[in-house]
């Protein structure tokens, strides 16, 4: 695998529109939803199930939009982007899910372990580097 | 961790990716593009592969923005369908002993490229080349192979209608944004890709300079 062949397995297919929009709804808003989640944590049991929830709903989508866009035609370093997407998510998803039935069944929170968040940078740096593709495609254009 | 870590590390992370892979990637497209559209036959098999096709859409009563698919019919072609077994991008091959042929694709190939190779596959056949006969991955190829790429582009982008277009546009003088307006205008007249447009801009130029 190359980086040539990585750049051309985009999974926006080097739409502008596809990525402005993938990266608001899939990488701006979960990780303000987890920023303003963690910021207001120190509560209740009751707001940090909301809270982790509500991380989990997010989490949710991004795994929903990379299923959509899947090729199972044929494996490729497309549907690899995509897996590792999908992956990082599913990570966060498992822990929110842990942490909401942990405090739900012994009323404590000393099960958090909030480095695990961190896994969504996997999906952001995979996703940033496609989308700034989207933009440098158009940018070579010199010639005849 | 706090709030403030987790929002600042995010940040650090999305601006360095976004510097790094900038950089890398105008520098790797800017050279695979390059690389595309260089021009790998010379102006006399440019010339003689254009008029394999006037001969051809003379003998045929044809115009030449007719649909690939009724080439492929006069020339006895069909698509086949996908070959998961398939290494090459496709293979063209005889059915039968009735002079049939039929052409398989690769799994996973997007509409554009498929016309393409189908195409290709097309101009094989008018470049009277020995069957079967595949269409390999990546670059260096072999003569026939590049020259069947420019019979397709020629077969898919006719030499006087683009150039017609180019100079009603004109690509020559216009400034670099008007220039992607243009090319992408070409790809979805002609249903190509932006590479496939950009190198027959190229070749037409080469072919009109050479002429006039």
């Amino acid at each position: 695998m190359t980086y040539i062949s990585w750049i051309n397995a985009n999974i926006f297919n080097f739409r502008k529109g596809d990525s402005i929009a993938y990266l608001s709804l899939y990488i701006v808003i979960p990780v303000i939803i987890t920023w303003i989640s963690l910021q207001v944590l120190p509560m209740d049991n009751i707001s940090i199930i909301y809270c982790y929830l509500t991380i989990l709903i997010s989490s949710l989508n991004s795994i929903y939009d990379s299923a959509n866009r899947w090729n199972s035609a044929t494996r490729s370093v497309y549907n690899l982007k995509l897996f590792i997407i999908m992956l990082s998510n599913l990570i966060i998803t498992i822990y929110c899910f842990y942490v909401v039935m942990y405090i739900l069944i012994s009323q404590s929170t000393n099960c958090r372990c909030d480095w695990i968040l961190f896994s969504y940078i996997f999906a952001i740096i995979i996703s940033l580097v496609d989308a700034i593709n989207c933009f440098t495609n158009d940018i070579i254009i010199h010639e005849p | 961790m706090t709030a403030e870590i987790y929002i600042t590390t995010f940040i650090v992370v999305s601006i360095s990716t976004i510097i790094i892979s900038g950089f890398f990637s105008y520098k790797t497209m800017s050279n695979e593009i390059r690389q595309q559209i260089k021009l790998d036959v010379n102006i006399e098999q440019m010339k003689k592969s254009e008029q394999i096709i006037k001969e051809f859409f003379k003998e045929n009563n044809l115009d030449s923005n007719v649909p690939i698919e009724i080439i492929a019919g006069i020339l006895n072609i069909t698509k086949g369908g996908i070959d998961y077994n398939l290494h090459e991008q496709a293979v063209l091959k005889e059915i039968g002993t009735t002079n049939a042929k039929i052409v398989l694709f690769k799994p996973g190939l997007s509409d554009i490229e498929e016309r393409f190779i189908f195409a290709h596959e097309i101009a094989h056949v008018l470049n009277g080349d020995l069957i079967p006969v595949t269409r390999p991955e990546g670059y260096n190829k072999s003569q026939s192979e590049q020259l069947a790429d420019y019979t397709a582009a020629a077969l898919l982008m006719p030499l006087d209608k683009v150039y017609q277009f180019l100079t009603e546009n004109n690509f020559k003088s216009a400034k670099k944004r008007k220039r992607i307006s243009i090319i992408r205008k070409l790809c979805k007249i002609y249903r190509v890709s932006k590479i496939i447009a950009l190198r027959r801009t190229k070749e037409i130029y080469t072919l009109k300079a050479d002429n006039s």
